[in-house]
């Protein structure tokens, strides 16, 4: 019995944290006046595709989803790669003024995004990068996050398999590619799949440092579908379920060492 | 060929000692026990050899050559940790691989030594395994493995037995006794367990609170106690103690405790108060003698099938008395006296808690 309540209870929440989405995919597939109907129509008449031809064709998704899985793709290895080695000299070196220098840099997670935009934008434009992939993707290629999440990880590794390695004759830069990263798979998928959808979805920095279509993002382009179209609503929705298909793919292939990797060393102290 | 040399080595952190500056030489093939409770300095000491940790003060050398700074790695010493430190993400082959992939010898030797070592190790079936599908008990094998496929000049070993229940730990004492006579190699051994220091050790340096107290051999350590502290840490049960003063008294000596008083012969110098050290294996149910004599109570009897422990309460101090099973126990309860044997008592000097003293019992 107390299973089935609990299962219940699962239930409901999955619908309502589902249900926007959902009613997106139901509104992308209805016709026009279905959607401006009173009350709302839940399961359309007939499956009505046009919206989704219409929203390819009032902006260019396709190429905006290429430039977006570019962007993300660039910054996800950048992560990956600054945040796994700054993370392991956080967690595995030993050199002056470290604790003071890992507080400083996670200090610098409670400076707002939007408070340094402005100079950001100054900085890129200064290097001549607006309008190109370099400008989107560089300056988001180091992350405080991505580095504490990858140094509380490291920690849970063994002290004692750094040390046997020390004298089996590894080492440091070793250890780092042939211990630490094989063992830290489930927080460096972690890390990838934070680091991706938090650039696909990014809106802020890709409007402001592109001024043409063809280094836009996706999340423009929807903004572009409500401005061009007034409130064409199963045309936005059609936009909205083209862009996040693939990433919910994405998610669906690395849930299971996302969970893993947010959940581990969580047993440890 | 490996001896090994500690020159005033020392490790002071930034509150306290916890290893004072000692002399030690290690002959080539020795199996050299550092023991002590926890907190003596003896795992300390074991990484300062292995280069894992750096001495405050001193130097070390290998068959003479100083390596007080050198790496870990070029050391030529090989470490089996107490939770074995082996490589998860690897098999067991590529945890015994590893270090000599890393020396770049051919793939051919590599294969030779690790099926060799895996042979001696009884471990061929488990090659292709990974460390968290074993037993502890494989694992400690992998990790002795590991370390032998080096051939390196020293073996350190940190307390390998501590995480194996209590029959495995038995056999696997036994194994490592002969692993040792096999290679011949000088091994540097640490725990906290005086049975193992005292079953595979040919020397034991027996540590407290940083500061060597004794140096020798097992038996050295059992029948020649230097301190009050080695006597009551080697043995099972323990050395017994009871305080009380001494006298001369013509030819004699006369220990006087509560409920206590022993008539002993030897040479004796100091007179006053003092510790009186008995192992329970010297102590017999008797009241045959009649100038000495230790009436107690008996508060536990432990039957272990081959003797009997029994503990007394002699005045306000506990007694322990292992006496062969044959005997008939006394039950709890009981007043008895008992008597010392013919093996040496030892006398500590209250203040310093050295041994001045090995007397005996006189008839």
């Amino acid at each position: 019995m107390k299973k089935y309540l609990h299962y219940l209870l699962l239930i409901v929440l999955a619908v309502i944290i589902l249900a926007p989405f959902l009613y997106a995919l139901v509104v992308s597939f209805e016709s026009a006046e279905e959607t401006l109907a009173f009350p709302p129509v839940l399961l359309p008449a007939h499956l009505a595709t046009d919206s989704y031809s219409k929203a390819l064709a009032t902006a260019p998704l396709l190429s905006f989803i290429v430039n977006s899985f570019v962007v993300s793709l660039l910054v996800t290895a950048g992560q990956i790669i600054t945040c796994s080695l700054a993370a392991y000299a956080f967690a595995f070196l030993k050199f002056p003024c470290k604790k003071i220098l890992f507080i400083l840099f996670l200090s610098t997670m409670m400076i707002p995004a939007e408070s340094i935009i402005i100079p950001n934008y100054f900085t890129v434009r200064s290097l001549d990068w607006l309008n190109s992939y370099q400008g989107l993707s560089i300056p988001f290629m180091a992350s405080a996050f991505g580095t504490f999440l990858l140094r509380q990880y490291f920690q849970t590794l063994p002290k004692e398999i750094y040390e046997a390695a020390r004298m089996d004759g590894c080492g440091r830069l070793r250890f780092f590619l042939t211990m630490v990263l094989p063992l830290s798979k489930p927080a460096l998928a972690t890390l990838a799949v934070y680091a991706f959808l938090t650039t696909y979805n990014q809106y802020m920095w890709p409007l402001l440092i592109t001024s043409s279509d063809n280094m836009r993002t996706v999340q423009i382009g929807l903004a572009m579908l409500q401005w061009d179209q007034g409130i064409s609503w199963n045309t936005t929705m059609a936009g909205i379920v083209i862009v996040s298909l693939p990433t919910i793919l994405l998610l669906i292939l690395g849930q299971k060492q996302l969970v893993k990797g947010l959940t581990a060393g969580s047993t440890k102290g | 060929m490996s001896t090994i040399e500690f020159k005033q080595i020392s490790k002071v952190y930034a509150d306290h000692t916890a290893v004072a500056p000692f002399d030690l030489t290690i002959a080539d093939g020795e199996f050299l026990v550092l023991v002590g409770p926890s907190g003596c300095g003896k795992t300390t000491t074991l990484r300062m050899l292995s280069g894992l940790e750096m001495p405050s003060s001193g130097q070390i050398f290998i068959d003479g050559k100083e390596i007080t700074h050198v790496e870990p790695k070029d050391r030529d010493i090989a470490m089996v940790f107490q939770n074995y430190a082996l490589y998860p993400h690897m098999t067991v082959y590529e945890n015994m691989a590893y270090a000599l992939k890393l020396r770049k010898v051919d793939k051919k030797t590599i294969q030779t030594t690790v099926n060799k070592t895996a042979a001696m190790l009884d471990l061929q079936k488990l090659l292709d395994r990974y460390p968290r599908q074993l037993s502890g008990g494989q694992q400690q094998r992998v990790a002795l493995g590991r370390a032998i496929v080096r051939k390196p000049k020293v073996f350190l070993m940190d307390e390998p037995l501590s995480n194996l229940d209590a029959k495995l730990r038995v056999q696997t004492r036994t194994e490592l006794i002969q692993l040792h006579n096999r290679l011949n190699a000088t091994i540097v051994y640490v725990t906290h367990d005086q049975i193992e220091a005292m079953t595979m050790g040919t020397r034991i340096v027996l540590m407290k609170d940083g500061i060597i107290q004794q140096i020798g051999t097992p038996m050295e350590l059992y029948r020649k106690p230097t301190n009050r502290f080695v006597a009551g840490f080697i043995g099972m049960p323990p050395m017994q103690f009871l305080s009380g003063s001494i006298k001369k008294e013509a030819d004699f000596i006369i220990f006087q405790g509560e409920n206590c008083r022993l008539k002993l012969r030897g040479e004796c110098q100091s007179s006053g108060d003092v510790y009186l050290g008995i192992r329970p294996e010297n102590l017999k149910l008797s009241s045959k003698n009649q100038s000495s004599i230790i009436k107690g109570t008996v508060t536990v009897i432990e039957n272990i099938g081959s003797e009997v422990i029994v503990h007394l309460t002699v005045g306000h101090e506990q007694l322990v008395a292992k006496i062969p099973a044959a005997t008939e126990p006394p039950l709890q309860g009981d007043s008895v006296t008992v008597l010392p044997d013919e093996a040496p008592i030892h006398i500590f000097d209250k203040a310093t808690e050295k041994t001045i003293a090995r007397l005996y019992i006189a008839p």
